[in-house]
């Protein structure tokens, strides 16, 4: 119901729930896409790499719940048990990038590069591709256009305690902050950009010289907003790992990182299917078995997932041990070689199960 | 950063977190200060890309060691050698157990605790439970007529407890944890109005819960009087849910990591994300001030008197380059003042081997621990055994109250990791499965899908009193590979602690039968804890609670140090650590340690004002 963007400015609430609710699915939609390719490191192997992507994983999270406060208090529910919330992979993503296709896939270059456009700033992407950013400042500008129609009324009181608040939610994300009205929705959606593509600049020139400085565009913003250790945005954060090196001070985004080593080891990785489908595994009993299982950990983690962004935020706690049990189950498929001498492991197919679909379901 | 001089304001022996509460308190304060650490160290780094240092490297040894004990994540380091708990044996009745392992035992009752010689010390292993001891427990004489007195009361502590729950990060509810809804008045805190921990209680296990419901209005009779038995969570030093404004300090080296509690399960030994609280996060705050450097790889050995002034001139130590040679430089340092924070056995034998701090004879003496016995077996329904934290929760009702007269008094601590402890389960018991029950296939399955979820024991923590002769000495003949000492032990558990291990069998008894457990509680007369009380048979382990090798008293003539602990004799020398306590109780003494560590920060400062 909510699959495409509709290209328009916002100009009422029901617009703006639409395009944050969409928010909400493009931020989850990215993280099969990284966990796909995380869980396929070898366990101990590609240290750095695992915590890069780990972390961009976290931040995406936070924007998620960044989003779905928003949508929560201007009077919203986000939904997100559903079958039409996940895309099937390969996927365009839901805010209308049409120039690529997210896939899943193990760590690799290509996945990287694949990493890449998704975090792609505005400002090194082509004028007509719409960057997800972009889609965020739309979402800035319709609210200011509603709240200079209902002024403090967008943001009702009754909403604030709804929201998810910040103790659920901390360490290599951000801080969660209550959204009580335009200011600090305002933040919260600055966050995800700053995060995502850096730190917007206007007379930002892309053969400025590091440091990481206020100014530079490329800046993740948590030093600034968080009081946290200075970061790249995700982009440059994948880039070093694409080139294999880090950015130091003295580099340009068009000098590329000159910096240490970064120290990665493709053989390290479980060779899996890119993009599995059901399908493939219908010959194999047990491989499908446990992709059933993956997927029914997936479903009840939407299920917490919806009820703790609908009014009962304690159910949380309970969804942090079923991530856990999402990554056992994940790395418990992609250990498993295909029978069928392809040479790739098995990996999981990502699909929401309804209820009545689910084993012992009347 | 690093300040090489020879001549600091203090001198802090030992970096685990009664040192690094000490240093970074001086260090904020723009002192000059210097950590001796006799293990070695982790240079504040997560990963180290292959490297024997970093926290990984502890835990690929934890992953790859047979015997999953407390230290088996951290090095054995024959320059600062550590206990382990596979080196206990019950020592023979005419010679010492002199060859097994680091401490030397001459019984009658073996020690059965350990400790780690590495920077952050024994929190790197430890549980993290945080709990108060009770205003009875500072003055077992006078109440009960038993023990100890100590130099200061519950009021007083009272804002250093809290200091020090704020810089750990405990989780906890004061309303749960000033124990009101228990009706034995001996047990229940006053807490500071409005005062509250800095983040919520971790939540507690479906075991808990199950427990929790089952002995709801349950009382047990002692001495004619009714006692009830009462679940209540237990307060954490691992990151929960922050109250407010608290934020809790991530992983030291990787800050990405250190959030909320996870349930990893393998707490104890090693918290894989630092979502526990080790010394290593004060370590890093203390060095972050400038001020403060820690030398590793550094055993002090001797402290030198100025016999005019009777300070301690000189700390001397050796200085090994490596773990793997005994090739060391002998070294020497000054401080204004001098804090020994090596750990009780530790610091007694460094007083000990300099003779100095002794005028009282009361050093290396005192020495307790909490005698944990445990009792197991199989509940009738899946409790979910194997998750979470160790334990989330306890039965505190019998901490305290007036059999403590007669017999000592015990926390019950409900274990969440089923038999694990007292049967190695899983991971010694599967084998048992398939080699002794010739299990295999659907029906080992069916075994361990079945039991194993059932698994269910209690921990009981028993009181001990401070008795002069279970002590640590020294002796010559005994030395480690760098020529210093190693710890000699002469312990026993009294008839007072064994009474209380009776009583605490016959609460578990009443118990099981009220829940419908399935008992499994073997107590074999070749364990090494083994002991008996009225021709019954019990077993004790050791909890890892050395307590009282140098304790704070009143009076010159029995006691080491003062109410400031500051040594009797020597006007610049300073003990921390659970060493200072006169007496165990019933709470695991970190939080007590570092609420005492933080008030001797404080008179540190106060007297290098007069330097």
């Amino acid at each position: 119901m909510y699959h495409k963007l509709q290209k328009r400015p916002i100009e009422t609430l029901e617009q703006l729930h639409h395009d944050l609710q969409l928010a909400i699915e493009l931020e989850f939609s990215t993280l099969p896409v990284y966990l796909s390719a995380l869980y396929s490191i070898r366990e101990g192997t590609n240290q750095c790499a695992y915590t890069v992507i780990r972390s961009v994983v976290m931040e995406e999270m936070f924007h998620l719940t960044n989003a779905a406060n928003l949508l929560i208090a201007t009077g919203g529910s986000p939904a997100i048990n559903n079958p039409e919330f996940l895309p099937t992979f390969p996927t365009k993503l839901p805010d209308g990038e049409t120039w690529f296709e997210a896939d899943l896939q193990p760590f690799s270059p290509a996945a990287l590069r694949n990493f890449l456009k998704i975090e792609m700033p505005a400002d090194l992407a082509k004028a007509d591709d719409i960057t997800i950013g972009e889609f965020y400042v739309g979402i800035e500008k319709g609210l200011e256009t509603l709240h200079n129609r209902y002024g403090p009324a967008l943001f009702p009181a009754d909403c604030h305690d709804k929201q998810i608040a910040h103790k659920y939610y901390y360490g290599g994300g951000g801080e969660i902050t209550p959204i009580t009205d335009l200011d600090s929705a305002n933040f919260a959606l600055n966050a995800i950009v700053a995060q995502g593509e850096g730190v917007p600049e206007k007379h930002w020139n892309p053969t400025q010289p590091f440091p990481l400085g206020e100014t530079t565009g490329i800046d993740s913003g948590d030093h600034q907003l968080f009081m946290q250790p200075r970061e790249l945005s995700h982009y440059y954060r994948f880039n070093e790992l694409l080139l294999g090196y880090r950015y130091v001070q003295g580099d340009t985004p068009d000098s590329g990182p000159t910096g240490p080593a970064i120290p990665i080891d493709y053989r390290q990785v479980y060779p899996v299917l890119k993009n599995p489908q059901p399908e493939n595994y219908h010959a194999f009993g047990a491989i499908a078995r446990l992709d059933t299982e993956f997927n029914l950990t997936l479903s009840l983690l939407l299920d917490q997932l919806h009820l703790a962004f609908n009014g009962q935020p304690d159910i949380l706690v309970a969804a942090v041990g079923t991530m856990f049990g999402l990554k056992e189950k994940a790395q418990n498929m992609m250990r498993v070689p295909l029978p069928d001498g392809s040479g790739h492991h098995a990996a999981p197919t990502w699909r929401y199960i309804p209820i009545d679909k689910r084993p012992g379901a009347c | 950063m690093t300040h090489h001089h020879n001549d600091y304001d203090v001198v802090i022996v030992g970096a685990g977190i009664a040192g690094a509460i000490m240093a970074k308190q001086l260090g904020e304060q723009g002192k000059q200060v210097l950590i001796l650490e006799a293990g070695t160290g982790t240079d504040g780094r997560f990963f180290d890309q292959g490297k024997e240092q970093g926290y990984e490297s502890y835990m690929e040894r934890f992953f790859t060691a047979m015997a999953k004990i407390p230290n088996a994540p951290y090095p054995n380091n024959p320059n600062a050698p550590q206990p382990l708990v596979t080196d206990i044996q019950k020592p023979p009745l005419d010679k010492p157990v002199s060859d097994h392992g680091y401490f030397v035992q001459y019984g009658p009752d073996p020690f059965a605790s350990t400790y780690t010689r590495s920077e952050g010390g024994t929190t790197l292993h430890w549980l993290g439970t945080c709990l108060r001891m009770l205003p009875e427990d500072f003055e077992l004489q006078s109440r009960f007529g038993r023990g100890r007195d100590w130099p200061i009361s519950y009021q007083e502590l009272q804002p250093w407890y809290e200091i020090a729950e704020q810089h750990i990060g405990v989780s906890a509810n004061a309303d749960v944890q000033n124990y009101h809804q228990i009706d034995n008045p001996s047990v229940q805190l006053p807490f500071e109005e409005n005062y509250n921990y800095p983040m919520e209680q971790i939540p507690q296990s479906f075991l808990d819960q199950y427990l929790a419901k089952g002995l709801q209005g349950m009382q047990v009779n002692i001495d004619n009087q009714t006692y009830p038995i009462d679940v209540v969570a237990t307060p954490q030093g691992r990151n929960g849910m922050p109250r407010g404004d608290y934020r809790p300090v991530g992983a030291v080296g990787n800050p990405d990591l250190g959030q909320r509690c996870a349930g990893n399960s393998n707490c104890v030994p090693i918290c894989p994300i630092q979502a526990k609280y080790s010394a290593l996060k004060t370590l890093e705050q203390a060095k972050q001030t400038g001020n403060v450097t820690i030398e590793t790889q550094a055993v002090a050995y001797h402290l030198a008197v100025d016999d005019n002034t009777q300070n301690i001139s000189k700390v001397h130590y050796k200085r090994y380059h490596s773990s793997d040679s005994a090739a060391f430089e002998d070294k020497a340092v000054t401080g204004k003042i001098v804090v020994l924070a090596a750990h009780a056995v530790e610091n007694a034998k460094l007083l000990l081997a300099s003779n100095v701090a002794n005028s009282s004879d009361q050093v290396g003496r005192n020495l307790m621990d909490h005698p944990t016995m445990l009792t197991w077996g199989l509940m009738p329904c899946k409790i979910g055994a194997f998750r979470g934290p160790g334990s989330t929760s306890g039965i505190p009702s019998l901490r305290g109250g007036a059999f403590r007269a007669d017999q000592a008094a015990f926390r019950i601590e409900i274990g969440n990791w089923g038999w694990s402890w007292p049967e190695g389960a899983p991971i010694a018991t599967v084998p048992d499965l398939i080699d002794k029950h010739g299990l295999f296939g659907p029906a080992l399955r069916h075994k361990i899908a079945e039991e194993y979820p059932r698994m269910f024991r209690f921990g009981f923590l028993v009181e001990q009193l401070p008795d002069p002769d279970n002590r640590v000495t020294i002796d010559d003949q005994y030395r480690d590979q760098l020529g210093n000492y190693r710890p000699v032990i002469h312990y026993k558990v009294t008839d007072y602690t064994r009474a209380g291990m009776a009583q605490a069998k016959e609460v578990s008894d009443a118990i099981f039968q009220r829940l419908g457990v399935e008992p499994f509680t073997q107590y074999k007369t070749s364990d090494p804890g083994y002991v008996q009380y009225q021709g019954k048979g019990y077993v004790y382990n050791g909890a890892g609670h050395l307590v009282g090798t140098h304790l704070m008293g009143k009076d010159p003539k029995d006691s080491v140090v003062n109410r400031d602990q500051r040594s009797w004799d020597h006007p610049n020398l300073y003990l921390v650590g659970c060493g200072n306590m006169p007496t165990i109780a019933t709470s695991n003494p970190t939080l007590t340690m570092a609420a005492l560590t933080f008030w001797a920060a404080d008179n540190v400062l106060n007297a290098l004002d007069q330097y």
